[in-house]
């Protein structure tokens, strides 16, 4: 599963351990889901949707593999 | 009373347990402080006493202690991704662990009829070994899963 959380956290200019506080994860977390090293629960990727006030589909997208 | 109902409620049960189990992250310290003394206590005892009987039955599952505390004390942020590794390391330290004292007893017998014939025996592994075993291979998982991440 691709996502664009690198892009948006760049567009609101947050780091990773900013994002990783507000959503309530580690540091790590969020440097693995965004590497695609770890897929997110729904309920977390439903906090990340609504911090960049965009929708689940537009922050992650299914790859052919999935 | 409805069957649903019943799975339903043991669920949660379940759940509440396993949240209930795991130690603040302080008894990572802890847990880690108990298997060294006890580890040490063992070795002193051990080259001043000789035998040591019920101490060194006692000392050994304080190490088991202090593993246990290891393994099911939190991380610093426990996360929903610390939990699925856990888990996963948890599973694969309990299929280790089947497989060991399952299989390695047989390879000792085997490789102890080649080496020395009239003294091979079979003989099983006791609650320590297979203990021992599941909990530092649960460590080894868990602390192989979290630098990988």
């Amino acid at each position: 599963m691709r996502n664009r959380i690198k892009i948006e956290r760049a567009t609101l200019d947050i780091t990773q351990e900013e994002l990783a506080r507000k959503i309530g994860v580690s540091r790590q977390t969020v440097n693995s889901i965004e590497k695609n090293r770890y897929v997110p629960s729904t309920v977390l990727a439903l906090k990340i949707s609504k911090l960049f006030e965009k929708s689940v589909n537009d922050i992650f997208e299914l790859e052919e593999e999935d | 009373m409805d069957k649903s109902k019943v799975y339903k409620s043991e669920e949660v049960r379940l759940k509440r347990l396993a949240k209930r189990l795991m130690l603040p992250h302080s008894y990572k310290k802890v847990g880690a402080w108990l298997l060294g003394l006890s580890f040490l206590a063992l070795v002193i005892l051990k080259i001043n006493m000789g035998e040591l009987g019920i101490y060194r039955t006692a000392l050994k599952q304080l190490m088991l202690v202090g593993l246990l505390f290891m393994a099911i004390s939190k991380e610093e942020i426990e996360d929903e991704m610390i939990v699925n590794l856990r888990a996963q390391a948890f599973s694969l330290s309990f299929i280790c662990g089947i497989i060991y004292a399952l299989v390695q007893p047989y390879i000792n017998y085997g490789v102890a009829a080649v080496v020395a014939p009239e003294k091979a025996i079979y003989e099983e592994f006791g609650t320590f070994i297979i203990l021992w075993f599941m909990l530092t291979v649960h460590l080894l998982f868990f602390y192989v899963l979290k630098k990988a991440r």
